[in-house]
């Protein structure tokens, strides 16, 4: 039944969703178009500067739309009038979350391509004719040195890390949402209040303790390393512990978004009380 | 086993305030059951716990020998007081809905009464008639084959030609093993129909009973006999 989930999780999405992500990529299309076009004729600042101003809103739209379709279709579907179709499904609490977890996720990266994807559009005209050639073997000889200087084995280790830590971010975003209108639910008035309290409350702790935690351990990033530059010894700092401290902020990251999850699980499978 | 629901202590308490209390009873299959008491006398509640979509604060319910969970919703149709069908879909994107999820959907009888209703499948409900998304919302629940259907108010709040439509549709649209349990304070409506059935007061059971032996040994309707136990 989770496929069957996802379908129908994904149609009620797509329309909106797949119009902000279009209207994204026909901007750039269209900056792209002026750009070039700027090379021969004249256009009024006026007009470039509401194109920007309408491009960068229309941006930051599609990835908010996201968020806010996300928590819609969760609440909604699940603990609104709606739910009294949703929970008397013969489907378990765990395709309930899992199918919304992962239409979402996947709505998030097609969002990150096409805003990416948009601003090289964008900047397509003035990459061919203004900016010089990048040279390539430069930038990997330099990401590879950024990599072992963070403490990764090479550059292929630090670019899995960062695609693991983004897909896990997105989770752990994704679920922070559920489980704070989970928690929400279980007030018996006002329970949309109580869940943004609950999200902004549980934020607010965890900021407090990982600054606590970074201050805490902070100099244990770093170790020294000596080298001559002209026959002169210099002493100099490198990052090797920031790849240890990236590794436990992955396994917590993780762990917190497994918790998040059960907790919704739990709450769905075990306590639902729709008024 | 002809039981098909047994509820033993079922009680569910809003804070400190009983919304049902220690419910003992059991329904028949193939019985239509009037779920009958005066508003918040606790019957959609009880509905709710039949459907999971309540946890009990204490004691159980069980439909054909299982708690609330996936199994019970194969075999539970339910129609609550609510709106419960999304705005933004079409009748087509319902049928489709209620096909991919419960295999007991027959499709074909779904959109025979849509047909005579003249609801097309292209119609959107966000351009019906609170009426017209009623109709629409029962007829999805009585087109499965269920085997136990819970219907919350489905005629409150409709005039009496639509009164008539929605009852006819549950007649006709039920199997005969199946048991229909129909919540409404309108007795005199659905008084012909029901074979048996429940008073709620107060969140108890005051009275369960056959209309046969309602009429034969009290000699009076359910109508007056709900009006006598519920006089204010």
């Amino acid at each position: 039944m989770l496929k069957t989930c996802i379908k129908h999780e994904w149609k009620a999405s797509w329309k909106t969703m797949t119009l902000l992500n279009g209207a994204a990529l026909l901007m750039g299309g269209i900056g792209a178009i002026g750009m070039a076009a700027a090379n021969h004729i004249h256009l009024p600042s006026p007009v470039v500067f509401l194109y920007f101003l309408v491009y960068v809103i229309l941006l930051i739209s599609a990835v908010f739309a996201t968020n806010f379709l996300m928590i819609q279709r969760y609440y909604k579907s699940l603990f609104s009038d709606e739910g009294y179709l949703t929970n008397v499904l013969p489907v378990t609490a765990h395709a309930q979350i899992l199918s919304r977890m992962l239409v979402f996720a996947a709505w998030f990266l097609i969002d990150l391509f096409c805003v990416i994807g948009s601003i090289f559009i964008l900047l397509l005209p003035l990459y061919a004719s203004a900016v010089p050639k990048v040279n390539w073997s430069e930038f990997f000889s330099v990401y590879e040195e950024l990599s072992r200087s963070l403490g990764f084995a090479n550059g292929a280790a630090m670019l899995i890390y960062v695609i693991i830590f983004c897909i896990c971010s997105i989770f752990f975003a994704i679920l922070e949402y559920y489980f704070s209108i989970s928690l929400g639910s279980l007030f018996s008035s006002h329970r949309v209040l109580a869940a943004v309290a609950i999200y902004i409350g549980f934020n607010t702790l965890m900021q407090f303790i990982s600054s606590f935690v970074m201050v805490g351990t902070a100099t244990k990033f770093y170790s020294e390393a000596h080298t001559e530059i002209d026959g002169i010894s210099v002493t100099y700092q490198i990052a090797s512990g920031v790849h240890n401290a990236l590794l436990v902020t992955l396994a917590i990251t993780i762990l917190l978004a497994i918790a998040f999850y059960f907790v919704s699980h739990y709450v769905l499978s075990k306590k639902l009380n729709l008024q | 086993m002809n039981e098909l629901v047994t509820c033993e202590n079922l009680t569910k308490c809003f804070g400190n305030r009983p919304a049902l209390s220690d419910l003992n009873f059991s329904l028949e299959r193939g019985k239509i059951i009037g779920l009958l008491g005066p508003n918040g006398s606790g019957k959609t509640t009880l509905l709710k716990l039949i459907n999971g979509l309540l946890v009990p604060t204490k004691g159980e319910v069980r439909i054909d020998g299982n708690l609330p969970g996936v199994e019970t919703r194969k075999i539970i149709s339910y129609l609550p007081d609510k709106m419960f069908l999304g705005n933004w879909m079409h009748v087509r994107d319902l049928i489709e809905y209620y096909a991919d999820f419960f295999s007991d959907f027959d499709r074909s009888r779904a959109t025979a009464m849509l047909e005579s209703l003249q609801i097309s499948p292209d119609d959107r409900l966000k351009t019906m008639s609170k009426g017209t998304k009623e109709k629409v919302q029962l007829i999805l629940t009585m087109s499965r084959r269920a085997s136990l259907y819970c219907l919350d108010e489905p005629i409150a709040g409709v005039d009496p030609a639509a009164r008539d439509y929605i009852l006819s549709t549950i007649l006709n649209n039920y199997d005969e093993n199946a048991t229909i349990l129909i919540s409404t304070h309108l007795i005199a409506d659905v008084e012909n129909i029901l074979d048996e059935v429940l008073f709620l007061r107060d969140g108890q059971l005051k009275l369960q009973a056959s209309v046969e032996d309602i009429r034969t040994h009290q000699g009076t309707s359910v109508d007056a006999l709900f009006r006598e136990v519920f006089k204010c």
